[in-house]
């Protein structure tokens, strides 16, 4: 398959992911979004890694992965915190810091 | 130790920085020992230099002291410079001695006062001033001392500034001493432009020797030395009271007593006769401007001696008698008989502090009022005062043998004998001498009527402070008792050239202003003799209306001529047409500026405009700041689109050159530097839709067929974005 047929479907994940996180009002959903975008990225990494052999997207694809890890880690524990706050996990009730 | 001048006035300025700082924390003993020993330290010194120093000296410009260089620019250098010669060491002595004698006075005039530590401060704060003034080598020198007296002079009038009264007329002087003050630095301006120094010395002796520096014409055919001459004696009548900037010295009365007895009797007011004097040769080189010297002088005698007749406040009496006597020392300088002037001045430091010296106890012995209405017969209580008062009052009057007579027969006699003026002037010498005998038959008469009405007769104040009638203690009594003697003797030192030892002063200050006047003994003898005339005149027509209290010819006096005594006594109302000329028009055009531009410009728009400019920033940017997550992401991802869109632009080309040469045209682009190198371009010269030249490079040449106006269309393409945009411009061809 040609390169851009990869990057098509990644630019797809990447718009679907962007509008889950604008979009959606449950912060479980957002964060699941966010993990969309990151695999639409890692998804382009790997297909600019294999059309130009070159192994650098490959390693990058390994570290988005741990960075996703760690970001799920800390994006569930801030949940998990909030929603013990505020009984809600909806971004809609999160807003006490407006001008 | 001699030569250091410095001394002189660095005495009462340590003393005043002193007080100032910390003297509320000492009693009033060691403050009035400290402020009364440091002047008496600076008269000490300034005696030794100018008996056993100055003499030997006094030839070749007497005693310097060059403290250091001030400020130096380009060709002018000013050094903090003092100098000692025979005029300035004349008036050192009697700021000094009349200094002393006040102070001393003052430890028991203001023995009750809260502001016992500032007083005295301002009071040696003033004698420094007044004495860096005096001794100043230099214009900008002497300007220090001129606003330092003058500062002293508001904070002393003000002194009591608890009542409005008090402290507006601190700002009456000092506001019509500012225009004065303008009027003198114009002309440190006008000399400096023209000499190149500000030396005193060397700006008298380029004077002297006539340079033409000064006598070219400047403005109205008239010569530099007149205009400078003139703006100076602006300063001159400011500082000295003269018409028409008297107006602040009666209301300076406010101030507490001993400071009109120093600074606005002896003093400071002096310092414009003192200016003119020191620059004398200036003067003489312009007659122009020592005709309007002398005539502001005779006018202003004149004028205030006639006011003084109405006035019924002790002390505004003698202030109007002080601006009067002011005048006849300018007719002195103004007749170029510059030692006459300043022998009235040296005599008239002690007669006029004494007399107001005599006014302050008898206002302390009055509990405070100064009204002449209601005193009389206090000689018999006030056996001291009341005859200091009768040596002052007889020296002022001019009574044969008393200080004033001399010193005042020394002007008029030299005014008719003036022949400074030149031909075309020649009637303003005797002109001004006939208003002073005018104006000294004023004062004889004025002078008798106060003290008649003070001294002699049943006293008519109330009963109450008829029994409180006291003399005052002996710190008081004994400087008016030194001051009285003073008036006796002080005209022994200028006796008319015929006597034995005449002309003391005259042959003192010749190095200093040049030789004195030549005045033939017979025109001498005949002055002498209308003067002691007019003095006896003026003395008995006093007694006739006032002698024992307010006489019936008094009385019908002011019946007959009701109109003519109002106006007297409201001083002819210049006050109110000041008001009327210049303190409105200004209250008016200060509230326009006000309305207009503070209220308007400055507060609603610069102010306020900002204010709501940055209001309306803030709230529409708050709606951007709503706590949600999501709109501030949605911001953010608009903000990348657009930046990532602004990057992948090609680089637009800055600038489109065309040069046409007969047919052929020349296009160049050039790019920004991003994107240098890694174009595409498209050139179509013709506008027919295809590109004529194409490829990487930036420019292109065409030539046309026919003349004619085409359509110049340039494509630039990134090829590695693939994006692209289209410039047009037109080319005509002739």
């Amino acid at each position: 398959m040609p390169t851009y047929a990869y990057i098509l479907v990644s630019l797809a994940l990447f718009f679907v992911g962007t509008a889950g996180v604008l979009l959606r009002r449950n912060v479980l959903i957002v964060l699941m979004s966010v993990e969309l975008q990151l695999a639409a990225g890692t998804l382009a990494l790997l297909a600019f890694s294999r059309a130009l052999g070159d192994q650098r997207g490959h390693v990058f694809a390994f570290f988005v992965l741990a960075l996703a890890a760690a970001e799920a880690a800390v994006g569930l524990a801030i949940v998990v915190s909030v929603f013990r706050t505020r009984r809600t996990v909806s971004l809609d009730d999160v807003n006490a810091l407006k001008g | 130790m001699l030569s250091q001048l410095r001394i002189i006035p660095l005495l009462p300025l340590l003393s005043a920085a002193y007080l100032i700082l910390v003297g509320r924390h000492h009693s009033r003993r060691v403050v009035h020992h400290i402020a009364c020993m440091a002047v008496g330290a600076a008269l000490v010194v300034s005696a030794d230099a100018f008996f056993f120093a100055l003499p030997a000296l006094v030839e070749s410009g007497g005693l310097t002291d060059v403290v250091g260089t001030w400020f130096a620019s380009g060709d002018l250098r000013v050094d903090l410079a003092l100098r000692m010669d025979a005029l300035s060491g004349l008036m050192c002595l009697v700021v000094t001695f009349v200094g002393t004698l006040i102070h001393i006075y003052s430890t028991g005039y203001m023995a009750h006062d809260q502001d016992y530590a500032r007083f005295f401060a301002y009071l040696n704060l003033f004698c420094g001033a007044m004495l860096l003034l005096v001794l100043g080598d230099s214009l900008p020198v002497v300007f220090i001392g001129w606003e330092g007296v003058g500062l002293c002079s508001y904070l002393l009038i003000g002194f009591w500034y608890g009542e409005t009264a008090n402290a507006s007329a601190g700002k009456k002087a000092f506001i019509t001493n500012r225009v004065g003050d303008l009027g003198f630095l114009i002309g440190i301006f006008l000399l400096f432009r023209a000499t190149g120094t500000l030396d005193i010395p060397a700006l008298v002796d380029t004077a002297r020797a006539g340079s033409p520096t000064l006598t070219a014409t400047l403005w109205g055919g008239q010569p530099v030395a007149f205009w400078a001459a003139l703006f100076l004696f602006l300063g001159a009548a400011g500082k000295s009271a003269q018409i028409p900037l008297y107006v602040w010295l009666p209301d300076a009365m406010a101030g507490p007593t001993p400071v009109s007895a120093l600074i606005h009797a002896a003093t400071m007011v002096t310092a414009g006769v003192y200016m003119v004097a020191r620059l004398g040769a200036l003067y003489l080189l312009a007659p122009a401007a020592l005709a309007i010297v002398a005539g502001v002088g005779a006018l202003t005698a004149v004028f205030a001696a006639v006011v003084a007749l109405g006035q019924s406040d002790f002390k505004k009496v003698l202030a109007y008698s002080t601006i009067s006597q002011l005048g006849f020392m300018f007719v002195g300088v103004g007749t170029g008989n510059f030692a006459g002037g300043i022998f009235h001045l040296f005599t008239h430091a002690f007669f006029k502090a004494g007399l107001f010296l005599c006014a302050g106890s008898v206002m302390h012995a009055m509990a405070g009022s100064g009204d002449i209405t209601r005193m009389g017969g206090l000689g018999k209580k006030l056996p001291w005062t009341s005859w200091v008062f009768r040596v002052c009052w007889l020296a002022i009057c001019g009574v044969p043998l008393f200080s004033g007579f001399f010193s005042k027969d020394a002007i008029v006699a030299g005014a008719f004998a003036s022949e400074v003026f030149g031909p075309r002037l020649a009637w303003v010498g005797p002109t001004v001498g006939t208003a002073l005998l005018a104006a000294a038959l004023g004062t004889a008469f004025y002078m008798s009527r106060l003290y008649y009405l003070v001294f002699t007769g049943e006293c008519r104040a109330d009963s109450h402070t008829r029994e409180h009638l006291h003399e005052s203690p002996i710190e008081m009594v004994a400087p008016l008792v030194v001051l009285g003697l003073g008036a006796l003797v002080a005209g022994l030192v200028g006796l008319p050239s015929g006597f034995p030892h005449g002309e003391i002063i005259g042959h003192w200050l010749a190095p200093a202003v040049g030789r004195g006047l030549e005045v033939s003994s017979s025109l001498e003898w005949r002055v002498m003799l209308v003067s002691t005339v007019i003095a006896f005149a003026g003395i008995g027509l006093a007694k006739m209306f006032f002698g024992g209290g307010v006489r019936e010819p008094a009385r019908r006096f002011v019946a007959a001529l009701p109109r003519l005594v109002a106006a007297v006594r409201g001083k002819f109302f210049v006050d109110e047409i000041y008001d009327w000329l210049v303190v409105r028009p200004l209250r008016g055009l200060s509230r326009v500026f006000f309305l207009a531009i503070d209220r308007i410009l400055i507060d609603k728009l610069l102010v306020g405009g900002w204010t709501a400019l940055v209001d309306t920033v803030g709230r529409l940017l708050r709606l951007v700041q709503a706590g949600d997550v999501q709109r501030y992401l949605a911001i953010f991802a608009i903000g990348l689109a657009a930046l990532v869109y602004v990057m992948a632009r090609p680089a637009a080309p800055s600038d489109v050159k065309i040069r046409v040469d007969g047919r052929s045209a020349a296009v160049e682009l050039s790019d920004g530097e991003a994107a240098a190198g890694k174009l595409d371009y498209g050139f179509d010269f013709d506008g027919d839709g295809r590109e004529d030249r194409s490829g990487p490079i930036a420019n292109a040449t065409w030539s046309y067929a026919r003349p004619g106006h085409y359509r110049l269309r340039i494509r630039v393409t990134d090829p590695q974005w693939n994006t692209s945009r289209t410039l047009e411009r037109t080319i005509d061809i002739r």
